[in-house]
């Protein structure tokens, strides 16, 4: 990082603690725009469970639609959080500073978006906690049930993974946090609010004990973290993998193919989170050209990493010569609208950003940072779809049985929902707590040094 | 920290540095231009003898024709092993130049003399063109719909060809890499003054020649990797997969790839403890560096986990008859035995003693480890390429499934020169290369100088580093 | 008797160092005077003892819980109620281990948070020494705790090391 501004301790302090402080003039605005969208969301959802799945597009034989495209979709978004934050964090990075929370922030909302398109999924959400091994005296004698969750389903092994994973993120950043939310309890005045934060501080003082825990917690939450996010996006592959039935599904590659997916979607997600964290709360002294630029190197090797497996998925799809697997690729590329869905997909995915990403110019420009990754989520959101739906029509030789699918209102209404509710948690989030640790800018700012080499300035970091 | 109006900032350190006055360090020189010891000679006169038997077994084997595929097993086994441990090492030094780590410096250049293993590789390949079984006799192709109009060079040609690029990359880049420490010997030692000379072919530290070398193998180094996956997914492929009728696995030439990265750190670690303990180099090789393996490797080994349950939960799951075949060939069925001992030195050990602090932040722990992953590498190579190549691809016409499961095959005296060949002969490449090529890279050493010290931070003291690029 | 804590701030790290040491060397033991920052420095900058911890044994305890937690699910649930589902036998490995990573990771994750807060000697309640300005401006606070006829010493030797304010008051 070669552009550097030394701030003083209460300049950091105020920059990042001014959006928990008071609410910039635009936040209600945009949260009350969020809500609006929601709220739409919501009343769709609350006419699906009063009318049933039958207001949805899906239908035999294509009964997963836009729910589970989303589903995977925002699991693939949570990955890069922890992941680039994990990563960052074990490999010591310098620029990680102000990019973790803001990522690992991303994670908790989009997991909690991605289980909610489940519970809009299932026909009976009341229901849902069916999949939980509680014996009957915990759940209110629910006799009705009459059996244990099947181990050996994907679908139970979902909820076990998402679960851990959720539950782990959240504590991850909690713990992350209490420095800061010590530094809020002492900015803001005595009241309710100072009162709530100081009983999330814990009565964090600062202490050398207290700091060197805080440096070896988030490494060994890190490597714990990180199996856990492989393991997840590998389960929810698995849901596709394991079938034989749907063409395009059985392949070993899924595991993999999914994972980097989802690195690629979600550190594009978090590209755009700061971006927009740039913009609109006018970090400029934190968040550098140098941030980005990072960050798009890393997306250029993503990227590339994961069209090579989807060459090879395409390659040992076509390997074994099945003539439905063929008719389906056939028609994925060259059949509208699956051949427009398709293009759209490749060259958004990944000839256009990717293309892009070679230029140091657009690298450190967040503006086009900002739109390059924005197309790349178009691209991977239509990546899961066209894996989903067309396997799903089935176009085996019984061609009875061949189906289409179109989202309904409803279900567009509540993909809408679920952008909406994280850009929103995110916000609220940023309301609440800084998002940029100001501990860890702070540290930044003492662990720095110069070394002059003749005309030359490198920057040069403490290594502990 | 300072008050300034108010406010408390901390004020950035500058240190200056300046190499002007600062010489190459004359104890790796000295280490490098010594003669070597008797025990340094009779490795080399041993694997140069072991080398010969290898190619005396090569020719034997080749005269004994290539009908009988099984008699190949352990030939293709051992000539997959060269390319997924020797010629995964330079790997770790493409890898951690891109990381920016310091901690490689003391021993990247010993993970770029692997390189020369490529020539090794090379020769033990080329019979094997032969030995692939023709179209009509049950093998599959990966890149053609129709088979009856497969073009006679498939994939003969393009894997050869792409196997040449590749050891021409690894050796351009083990030269680029090496040639200003070729310039510094040059104007340092008497004697091979002239080798230096050529070698170094004119480099005379121009700002422009360093920004050049800087491009150059950051360019090769994307290629080396992109040509390592590259031969090993045809490895994978036209010369294991298609063997095996009924096995579709699209992960297994990322896995092969992953297992060459395995073998590749393995190896390094190997060659690193034995650098450390017998070649002199106490001073230049720390714990850091043997600790930095051994955590690569840990994590590695996780992965080998991840790669295995991935294929495996996807095959065993739907219990499709060919499926089950294949997985009754590679695990469950007559090569159980290899399965269990593939995966417990490649993963159980790796990973159950790697997780203790004491084992692995130590001197000896990471390289006994690295051993246990070599013989599973290897175990696992044969698990794979001794079976398809001993494998009846006839497929019964009532129940469409393999019509018998081979047996594992016994080694023979020439499979035994063969293997101990595959094994020695690019050991005797590094041991003669290593003689002009300096282990421990002289410039990159010297740079840290520029952007790595201990520095007194008030009453203690730290580790200072820069990356400056 | 109880004890009482004096608080110094200092703007320097050479300073608060210093006092550490004249604390030290005015036969205060380690474990009555104590550093506080507003942001991690390197281990030793002021000359402080380094901390003993026992973070990493946490996750290692919190992974044999998790999973005796999974086996104890999966068997018990499958073998009380067993069913075969796609022909797979009752107790099958490969989604069993889905299940035992999981736990197993969870509850070390879990137990590794608690290990965390413990070993911070969170939480708190009575927080005890502190000024606001240590976290928000950057001080370094510098505070003794020990017998009320033993502050008046500490707090000289605070002011005399470069402290900006001293503050007298808290119990321990």
């Amino acid at each position: 990082m070669q552009e550097h501004q030394q701030l003083s301790d209460s300049e950091i302090t105020e920059d990042l603690t001014a959006p928990v402080i008071r609410s910039a003039r635009w936040f209600w605005s945009v949260v009350g725009s969020l809500g609006f969208i929601m709220l739409v969301g919501i009343s769709g959802y609350i006419y699906e469970l009063y009318s049933g799945l039958g207001v949805t597009g899906v239908q035999r034989p294509v009964y997963w639609g836009a729910y589970i495209t989303n589903f995977v979709f925002w699991i693939g978004i949570s990955h890069a959080g922890i992941m680039v934050s994990a990563i960052l964090r074990l490999t010591q990075a310098e620029w990680k500073r102000p990019i973790t929370r803001a990522a690992e922030v991303l994670t908790l909302f989009s997991l909690i978006a991605a289980l909610s398109n489940i519970m809009f999924h299932v026909g009976r959400p009341w229901r849902i906690y069916w999949i939980t091994p509680l014996p009957p005296i915990f759940i209110g004698f629910d006799f009705a049930r009459g059996i244990w969750p099947n181990v050996r389903s994907p679908f139970v092994w979902d909820p076990v993974a998402v679960g851990t994973y959720l539950l782990s993120t959240i504590l991850f950043v909690y713990t992350c946090l209490i420095p800061d939310i010590a530094l809020v309890r002492d900015k803001v005045k005595a009241g309710p609010a100072k009162i709530i934060y100081s009983i999330l501080a814990l009565g964090f003082r600062g202490t050398p004990r207290q700091w060197k825990v805080q440096g070896t917690a988030p490494i060994l939450l890190s490597a714990l973290v990180l199996p856990i996010f492989v393991s997840v996006h590998s389960i929810v592959s698995w849901d596709f993998a394991v079938s034989i039935a749907v063409e395009g599904w059985h392949s070993t590659i899924f595991a993999p193919y999914f994972i980097i997916g989802a690195i690629h979607s979600g550190v594009s997600g978090v590209v755009t989170l700061m971006a927009g964290l740039l913009w609109l709360y006018k970090l400029d002294k934190y968040i550098k050209p140098d941030h980005f630029d990072a960050i798009g190197r890393l997306l250029v090797v993503v990227a590339t990493i994961w069209f090579f497996a989807l060459f090879l998925e395409w390659v040992y799809a076509l390997y074994p010569l099945e003539d439905p697997e063929i008719a389906l690729r056939n028609m994925q590329v060259s059949q509208p609208p699956w051949s427009y869905l398709f293009i759209v997909f490749l060259l958004t995915g990944f000839f256009i950003p990717v293309g892009a990403w070679l230029f140091k110019s657009v690298r450190r420009n967040p503006m086009w940072m900002f739109f390059t990754t924005i197309l790349v989520n178009i691209g991977m959101w239509l990546e899961r779809f066209l894996i989903i739906v067309p396997g799903l029509s089935r176009r085996t030789e019984l061609s009875f049985n061949w189906g289409t699918y179109t989202p309904s209102l409803v279900e567009i209404g509540l993909v809408a929902f679920t952008f909406a509710f994280v850009i929103c948690g995110v916000l609220v989030f940023a309301r609440i707590f800084p998002l940029i640790p100001p501990f860890d800018i702070k540290e930044g700012m003492r662990f720095r040094h110069v070394i002059k080499i003749g005309k030359k300035n490198i920057s040069a970091v403490v290594r502990e | 920290m300072k008050k300034i109006k108010n406010n408390l900032i901390f004020t950035e350190r500058v240190i200056e540095r300046s190499l002007g006055k600062v010489p190459v360090n004359k104890e790796l020189i000295n280490i490098h231009n010594r003669k070597r010891g008797n025990t340094f000679n009779l490795f080399l006169y041993i694997t140069a003898f072991l080398s010969v038997i290898g190619v005396v077994g090569i020719i034997l084997r080749i005269m004994n024709g290539f009908d009988d595929m099984s008699a190949w097993s352990y030939y293709v086994t051992a000539c997959m092993f060269i390319f997924t441990t020797f010629m995964g090492a330079p790997m770790f030094s493409m890898a951690t130049k891109v990381a920016r780590g310091n901690w490689r410096r003391p021993i990247s250049r010993m993970s770029e003399i692997f390189c020369i293993s490529g020539i090794a590789g090379l020769i033990f390949f080329i019979p094997i063109l032969w030995v692939l079984p023709s179209l009509e006799d049950g093998r599959k192709t990966l890149w053609f719909f129709d088979p009856g109009k497969v073009p006679a060079y498939s994939p003969h040609i393009w894997t050869t060809l792409a196997l040449i690029g590749f050891v021409l990359t690894a050796l351009t880049l083990l030269w680029l890499n090496a040639r200003p420490d070729f310039a510094i010997l040059r104007d340092k030692s008497k004697g091979k003054s002239k080798i230096y000379s050529f070698l170094a072919h004119g480099w005379v530290g121009s700002t422009h020649q360093w920004g050049a070398l800087r491009d150059r193998v950051s360019v090769l180094g994307i290629f080396y990797f992109m040509l390592l996956l590259t031969v090993l997914y045809f490895f994978a492929s036209d010369f294991l997969m298609a063997l095996i009728p009924g096995w579709v696995d699209s992960l297994y030439p990322v896995t092969l790839s992953h297992n060459a990265i395995q073998g590749g750190v393995a190896i390094l670690t190997i060659a690193v403890f034995i650098m450390w303990k017998w070649g002199g180099y106490q001073n230049f090789i720390g714990l850091d560096q043997l600790w930095g393996l051994g955590k690569l490797l840990f994590g590695i080994s996780l992965l080998w986990f991840w790669f295995f349950i991935s294929s495996l939960m996807v095959l065993w799951y739907g219990k499709k008859p060919n499926e089950r075949d294949v997985l009754q060939l590679l695990m469950f069925g007559k090569y159980l035995p290899i399965f269990i001992f593939t995966f417990f030195f490649v993963c159980i050990v790796p990973f159950f003693s790697l997780t203790l602090d004491s084992i692995r932040k130590s001197y000896y722990g990471p390289p006994i480890i690295a051993i246990s992953v070599l013989i599973g590498n290897f175990l696992d190579r044969f698990r794979h390429y001794g079976s398809a190549y001993s494998l009846d691809r006839t497929i019964d016409d009532a129940t469409h499934r393999f019509a018998s499961l081979p047996d594992i095959v016994i080694p023979n005296m020439v499979d035994l020169m063969v293997i101990f060949g595959a094994v020695s002969m690019p050991l005797f490449f590094i041991l003669i290369i290593s003689k002009y090529v300096p282990v421990i890279s002289l410039w990159e050493n010297r740079e840290y100088l520029l952007y790595g010290s201990h520095e007194k931070y008030y009453k203690t003291e730290v580790l200072v580093e820069g990356k400056p690029y | 008797m109880a004890n009482k804590s004096v608080l110094g701030l200092f703007i320097d790290e050479n300073e608060a160092g210093d006092a550490l040491s004249s604390l030290r060397k005015a036969k205060y033991q380690d474990n009555e005077f104590e550093v506080m920052t507003g942001t991690p420095y390197p281990h030793g900058t002021f000359g402080e003892a380094h901390p003993k911890l026992r973070l990493h044994r946490f996750p290692i305890f919190g992974a044999v819980i998790g999973f005796t937690v999974a086996l104890i699910i999966t068997v018990g649930t499958q073998l009380a109620y067993p069913l075969v589902t796609g022909g797979k036998p009752v107790l099958s490995i490969p989604p069993m281990l889905v299940i035992f990573y999981e736990m197993t990771l969870l509850f070390s994750v879990i137990v590794t948070v608690f290990g965390a807060l413990f070993e911070s000697r969170l939480p708190k309640i009575f927080m005890g020494a502190y000024d606001e300005r240590i976290m928000t401006e950057g001080y370094i606070g510098v505070v003794v705790s020990v017998p009320i006829d033993r502050i008046p010493k500490a707090e000289q030797i605070l002011k005399k090391s470069g402290a900006e304010s001293t503050k007298r008051g808290w119990e321990e």
